[in-house]
């Protein structure tokens, strides 16, 4: 099994729904277990909100692609962005041990994308960061 | 993602299905902002058909469950399901959900 999919979207709300779509089209398409396509979801979503909220200071419109390679026994998905440099896994993880009233509102999204994640790699080249999600099947 | 409301008396149940992603979260806040505006003393996020909850989603629930319950009022999760109560679990927010 060597399956690719390969999709470039610009950067709007709508075309991340888009994408949502075409995953659940693709895990169809290859039997993909249920909690494989939550967590990568879930992933992309965190992630493309992140570039989409955070990436940009102009209005124009950018382009995001995908790159998806499915080769048992896992799944890579890279992420290429022209946003400011933004590298997910410099963050620090968010404190779960607090009440939650005294818990900070944001900083969650990145925490998330680790627990569903096996892997996460990162690099930021040519003006842009490429963000690898691994996924094992 | 779709909402679907039932009101039983002063209470409002928001039944949310397929992704809670971005785009639903911002419904979600538009919904629960009507819901408190109209003045239900508790509103329950039924998430029984939800496929995922993203973190802007927990966001909504958390921000208005502390508001709802400093003025004596009461926003849950109510029902779950299993990918939704484990991203719940996962972020340490259980006492979002309905016991």
């Amino acid at each position: 099994m060597n399956e690719r999919l390969e999709l470039t979207l610009a950067n709007q709300r709508s075309a991340v729904a888009q994408l949502q779509d075409q995953l659940e089209v693709f895990a169809r398409q290859h039997g993909l277990a249920a909690r494989v396509l939550h967590d990568l979801q879930l992933a992309l979503e965190e992630h493309l909100t992140n570039i989409l909220s955070y990436g940009y200071d102009d209005k124009l419109e950018h382009q995001i692609r995908i790159h998806l390679r499915l080769a048992a026994p896992e799944l890579r998905v890279e992420v290429e962005d022209d946003g400011h440099p933004f590298n997910p896994l410099d963050r620090p993880a968010p404190d779960l041990s607090k009440p939650i009233e005294e818990r900070p509102i944001g900083g969650l999204g990145i925490y998330m994308m680790r627990k569903a994640l096996d892997g996460m790699e990162y690099r930021r080249a040519d003006g842009k960061n490429f963000l690898v999600m691994i996924k094992r099947l | 993602m779709t909402i679907e409301k039932k009101i039983a008396g002063e209470s409002l149940e928001l039944m949310l299905s397929e992704r809670i992603d971005g785009l639903g979260a911002n419904e979600l806040e538009v919904a629960v902002l009507a819901a408190i505006k109209q003045g239900y003393k508790e509103i329950y996020v039924n998430l029984a058909q939800a496929t995922f909850l993203c973190s802007a989603g927990i966001r909504v629930l958390l921000q208005y469950h502390r508001q709802m319950k400093s003025k004596g009022l009461k926003l849950l999760v109510s029902r779950p399901s299993p990918e939704v109560a484990s991203a719940l679990e996962m972020t340490g927010f259980p006492e979002l959900v309905e016991k």
